[in-house]
This record gives structure tokens, sequence and C-alpha cells, in this order.
């Protein structure tokens, strides 16, 4: 009687599901999203370089929309990676 | 009269033009009658990734209130130099004096990587310190063995020379039992 026994997975959610979700921007009372604020972007964007969604962050869609141009403005002035592939 | 904030960067090469083209721009404001809010030189940056095979670039900032012919102007201006490899031209909606996030944010980084490189340099002094010492004792050992391997072989060498007395008298006897 060989039964297979059930494994027990528990759904593995990374650390970054499991933080509290909250609107930074609006409990800081940023007025802009600021582009130059390179370490404030750096924790709205993934390893590889993108921008993680506001379901995932509990940002408000007002500031979400801002932080998507913040981010796209850093971008282009080389203050944050597009990729994680750029060559080197 | 609009509010505008201008991002520039320049060439690694000419990073010491960085306050001219600062000062310039400033000048073409004020002649036209608007004002300079900020100025900033924030230095050598890392870039993210590299603009035209460049890893490095110094970064220019300003905060400016001037009408649309100005504006225009520092648009061509910028488009027809050489050292300026990207720039950012943005409509503000206010005034902006104080020091920028992008300013203190470098301050912070280069003063870690300046800590960083003197802890390096500090580790590196003791290493070989500690290798030089090393070799000293090592030296010093290596030294006692040898007075340790003479002292042993000059007793080996008397040692030898009475055996082979021995050996003579030997020698200078067998041949008489021989005889007899």
């Amino acid at each position: 009687m060989a039964k297979k026994q059930k494994k027990n997975f528990k759904k593995r959610r990374s650390d970054f599901d499991n933080r509290p979700k909250y609107c930074k921007f609006t409990t800081l009372g940023i007025e802009e999203v600021d582009f130059k604020d390179i370490k404030l972007l750096k924790e709205y964007i993934t390893e590889t370089g993108k921008i993680i969604p506001a379901r995932m962050t509990g940002t408000s869609a007002k500031y979400q929309r801002q932080l998507n141009k913040a981010v796209k403005r850093a971008r282009h002035l080389a203050l944050i990676p597009y990729t994680d592939s750029h060559y080197y | 009269m609009r509010h505008y904030e201008i991002v520039f960067l320049v060439h690694p090469d000419q990073s010491d033009q960085t306050n001219t083209i600062i000062s310039k721009l400033s000048s073409v404001v004020s002649e036209s009658g608007g004002t300079v809010h900020r100025s900033e030189n924030i230095g050598n940056r890392k870039l993210a990734y590299p603009i035209q095979d460049q890893f490095k670039a110094s970064y220019g900032l300003l905060n400016i209130e001037c009408d649309q012919a100005t504006i225009d102007e520092i648009k061509t201006s910028f488009k027809f130099n050489d050292s300026i490899i990207r720039n950012l031209i943005l409509n503000a909606k206010k005034t902006h004096t104080e020091t920028s996030a992008l300013l203190n944010q470098t301050k912070e980084d280069s003063e870690k990587e300046s800590y960083e490189q003197e802890k390096q340099r500090k580790y590196e002094e003791e290493k070989t310190a500690k290798a030089a010492q090393q070799a000293r004792f090592k030296e010093e050992r290596e030294a006692k063995a040898e007075k340790a391997v003479k002292v042993e072989v000059a007793e080996e060498k008397t040692e030898e020379e009475k055996s082979s007395e021995n050996v003579k008298d030997e020698s200078q006897s067998s041949p008489e039992d021989t005889e007899k």
C-alpha cells in the first residue's frame, strides 16, 4: 500500500509581497516625485530594472503616475538602468 | 516667464567645463531678464549604463526662470556642444532653491567610497606588514636551522675522523695478523 504522501507545499511569498502595503508618498506628504531622488526610486524598481506595479507596492494611482514619469526621466539621465543586461 | 529645470551630462574628459557651462547658461539667462534659482555642479557620477562608450559623466543642474526665446537658445547650444553627452529640460511648477537630492546622494556615495578605499588600503598595509614580519621570522628560523646543521656536520666530521682513525688502526693491525 504505497500511498503517495501529500507534501504540504506552503505558498512561498517573497519578502516583497509580505511587507505592509501603504503609499509612501501620501504618508510622507511628498508633493511631487523627484526624478533626482535615486534612493527613493530604487525602491520601486525590480532587480531587472522594471517598474513595480502599484498593486504590489500599494502606491496610490496619483503617485504611481508621477513615479512612472520620474523613473523614465532618471533612466534617460543614466541614474537608473533600463535593464540588468547593459553591456560593460 | 516660466520655470525650467535643466540637467545635463558632460563628457568625463571635459568635466572641468561643467562650471564654465553653468556660468555661461546663467549669464545667458540673466542677460535676457530671467533669474537663476538654483545652480549645482554635482560632479562625476558612475553611469547606470554606458553612453557613447563612457562609464562616467559629470552632472550639472540648473533651475531657472526665463522666457521661451532663451530656452530655445539653450537647447540649440546643447545641440551643438560636443562635450554635452545628454540633457533634459523640463517645465517646473515652482521655484526650487534647496540642495537637490542628487547632490546629497552623490556626496554620500563619494564619502562611502573614499571610506571603503581607505579601509581597503589599511587592510592591505596590515597584510603587507604581516607578510614582512612572517618573512623575517622565517629567515630567522632558517638561519637557526642552518647553524644547527653546521654544528651537526661538525660533530659528524669529528666522528668520521675518529672512525677513520680506528679504521687506520685496524688496517695497520690487520696485516700483522696475516703475517703471523
